[in-house]
């Protein structure tokens, strides 16, 4: 279960049984700190009775102080007990309530009193104090006064009584806050964390089909609002990565069936009606086939650079007399068109580049400009140098598109015309040219200029 | 019976209408959605076979249009299309049939010649006048048991007088369905095929199935009014 509501469970849970055992521990421990000392007090204040009752004894009765005591003693069943030892640590005095049994003698030093617990048989757990006093009065340091040792014990089963008692009342209050705790943990944590739940069925419902779904921003944990953006924001990039994917494949799967087809009807016609067969059958069918083939391998070309196997072979190489060159094939299609050619290049640009790539960026941004520029258009092919870097545009006019159109030039099988019918224009070439710049270190971006022209721009560092 | 086929593949506009051609059919070509409807809208059609990414406009464009305006011609949608929703998209524009690239021009034909005999409210392939019976899955006639050989336009336009059973058929309807236009209404085309299918079928037995409505047309049917 490694969940965070599992963990902050069991944490929690942990935590709090830590923090109310050692709490109930501290306050079992106090109390009963204070009730021993309060204990010890009442325990040192009947040793000192006995002291200045074994004092006066002393002064009266010339230090036999059995009588006194034989008189003020208590019955046999008291819960008090004590003995005095003589200096010599012969017995002198014990109570009744001892039954001539002997208390063990443990003393402070210096006349400070010592407590400590002890068994007496057959009375039980008792505490008791020891100390030892001159029976005069007069003060310790003095000479020639007898010292007598006294332990006094008292049974102590009603103080372990209330302790235990106390012990017992603080289990149950911190079990019952830890069967609370254990209950409403859970419960609080499931309420408070309802919002990832929520999150989580969200998520597990949305599919491929269904990216246009959206998280709920409202009442979101302060948090989770900036998660939840976040993961709207991914949402909306997949679904603008889908929709341009199945668009690909829906445009490949035309771009392909189309051809299939001609070549199955022309397969058929010929094998139904061979008799009416044309000799341009043969042609035709080589026509669709290039056709197929130089779709799939753009593809293939396209997918290479994707993966970063298109590698580029650069040299430096002289750009006026390489637009010319590219240039020369189409200037017949556009001289039939009546389309003006303006090109204004630095003398002597030259930029590091692979010059096969090269070639390939400027025919196809040729031939775009003079296939789809209108009849008696224009087309500019202009270069520039700045900073170190070149920029090389070729601008012609357009029709049947606009400005909303550029943004998608370079997508995949992209063509303005929902007709995708026609060997010579799939919408890849332009993909292909900008893989081409970009596997050289060069941009190539397209924009919309004036009323209704199109610039394509390929720009880089010269070097 | 006159087809449009509005395609701007020129390799499937060669093939297709040779083979429509070839079946009998008067086929009218269009290259884009503008061309295919001003030629819908212009003349009467048994069917059309449209395509749906067409430039200028698209096919289902151009259907809207005609039902727009009211024209039922049947439509054959043909596209490169696949998905469940163009399809419904295009079924509920209007269109009859739908069939998707590549196809086999065996089912093309076929569903041509539903989309033509649904235009004559018939749903049977085999067409039977008294003892004359015309089969259009195997494109033979047969009369009082006897198979009649038929060129292809006799055929047609056999098929044409037969699906029109009791109508009289005007010589310009024969000249739109049949003759694509070459025959002149002021020529005696029309006036010479139908003689000569008179006597073909009139072989097996001499009871007239198709007579003359002077002045206005021709009518098939077993007895005369």
């Amino acid at each position: 279960m490694n969940t965070i509501r599992y963990r902050l469970t069991v944490k929690l849970l942990v935590g709090a049984i830590l923090l109310l055992g050692l709490g109930g521990l501290g306050i079992y421990l106090s109390v009963k700190e204070a009730l021993e000392g309060e204990f010890d007090r009442v325990l040192s204040a009947k040793a000192m009775t006995i002291v200045e009752l074994a004092r006066q004894a002393d002064a009266k009765e010339g230090g036999d102080f059995s009588v006194r005591f034989s008189r003020d003693s208590k019955d046999d069943d008291d819960d008090d007990f004590f003995e005095i030892w003589d200096a010599q640590g012969q017995p002198l005095q014990r109570s009744k309530s001892l039954h001539k049994r002997d208390l063990p003698a443990r003393f402070g030093k210096k006349g400070k009193p010592v407590f400590w617990n002890l068994n007496i048989k057959s009375e039980g757990r008792c505490r008791a104090v020891g100390l030892k006093f001159k029976a005069n009065g007069r003060p310790d340091g003095e000479s020639g006064s007898p010292v007598f040792s006294l332990v006094v014990a008292s049974s102590r089963d009603d103080l372990d009584e209330t302790t235990n008692i106390l012990a017992l009342m603080l289990a149950i209050f911190i079990a019952t806050l830890i069967l609370v705790a254990g209950v409403t943990v859970p419960w609080l944590l499931r309420r408070e964390l309802e919002p990832l739940d929520r999150l989580a069925a969200r998520a597990a419902s949305i599919t491929a089909d269904s990216l246009d779904a959206r998280f709920p921003t409202e009442n979101m944990p302060g948090e989770l609002g900036p998660i939840v953006g976040r993961l709207n924001d991914l949402l909306g990039r997949l679904q603008k990565s889908f929709e341009r994917e199945r668009q690909f494949s829906a445009d490949l799967a035309h771009e392909l069936r189309t051809p299939i087809a001609e070549l199955r009807s022309l397969a058929e016609f010929a094998v139904a009606w061979p008799e009416a067969r044309e000799v341009q059958v043969g042609q035709q069918a080589l026509t669709i086939a290039l056709q197929m083939e130089g779709i799939v391998t753009r593809l293939l070309e396209l997918l290479r650079n994707e993966r970063g196997m298109l590698q580029a072979e650069k040299e430096l190489v002289a750009v006026e007399p390489l637009v010319e060159d590219v240039w020369r094939p189409f200037a017949e299609r556009a001289s039939a068109k009546d389309l003006k050619l303006a090109r204004t290049l630095p003398p002597g640009l030259a930029v590091s580049a692979d010059p096969v790539l090269l070639r390939a960026i400027l025919v196809n941004l040729f031939d775009n400009a003079v296939e789809y520029t209108p009849a008696d258009g224009a087309i500019a092919i202009d270069g520039s140098i700045a900073n170190g870097a070149f920029a090389l545009r070729v601008v012609n006019s357009v029709e049947r598109l606009d400005r909303d159109d550029v943004g998608r030039f370079f997508d995949r099988l992209w063509r303005k015309d929902s007709a995708r019918t026609g060997a010579k224009h799939v919408g890849l070439g332009l993909g292909l040219a900008r893989a081409f710049a970009e596997a050289q270190g060069f941009k190539l971006e397209a924009a919309w200029e004036g009323i209704s022209s199109v610039a394509f721009t390929l720009s880089g560092p010269i070097a | 019976m006159r087809i449009l086929f509005v395609e701007d593949s020129e390799r499937l506009q060669l093939t297709v209408a040779a083979a429509l051609r070839r079946s009998g059919y008067v086929v009218d070509v269009a290259g884009d959605g503008e061309e295919g409807l001003w030629l819908a809208e212009s003349n009467e059609y048994d069917a059309i076979v449209l395509d749906i990414m067409l430039p200028k406009m698209d096919g289902l464009s151009v259907l809207h249009q005609l039902r727009r305006k009211g024209r039922e011609v049947h439509v054959l949608l043909l596209t490169a299309k696949d998905t469940v929703d163009d399809r419904v998209r295009g079924l509920e524009l209007g269109a009859d049939d739908y069939l998707i690239k590549p196809f086999a021009q065996r089912e093309l034909l076929a569903r041509v010649e539903a989309l033509c005999r649904r235009a004559y409210h018939r749903k049977e392939a085999k067409l039977v006048i008294a003892d004359l019976e015309i089969d259009t899955a195997t494109k033979t006639v047969v009369r009082a048991g006897q198979t009649v050989r038929l060129r292809p336009r006799e055929y047609q336009l056999l098929l044409y007088l037969a699906r029109r059973t009791g109508e009289v058929a005007t010589r310009a309807e024969i000249e739109a369905h049949i003759y694509d236009g070459e025959a002149d209404l002021m020529s005696n085309v029309i006036e010479s095929a139908v003689s000569a299918l008179r006597k073909k079928i009139s072989v097996p037995n001499p009871a007239p199935l198709i007579h003359t409505r002077p002045g206005l047309g021709y009518i098939l049917q077993a007895d005369p009014e």
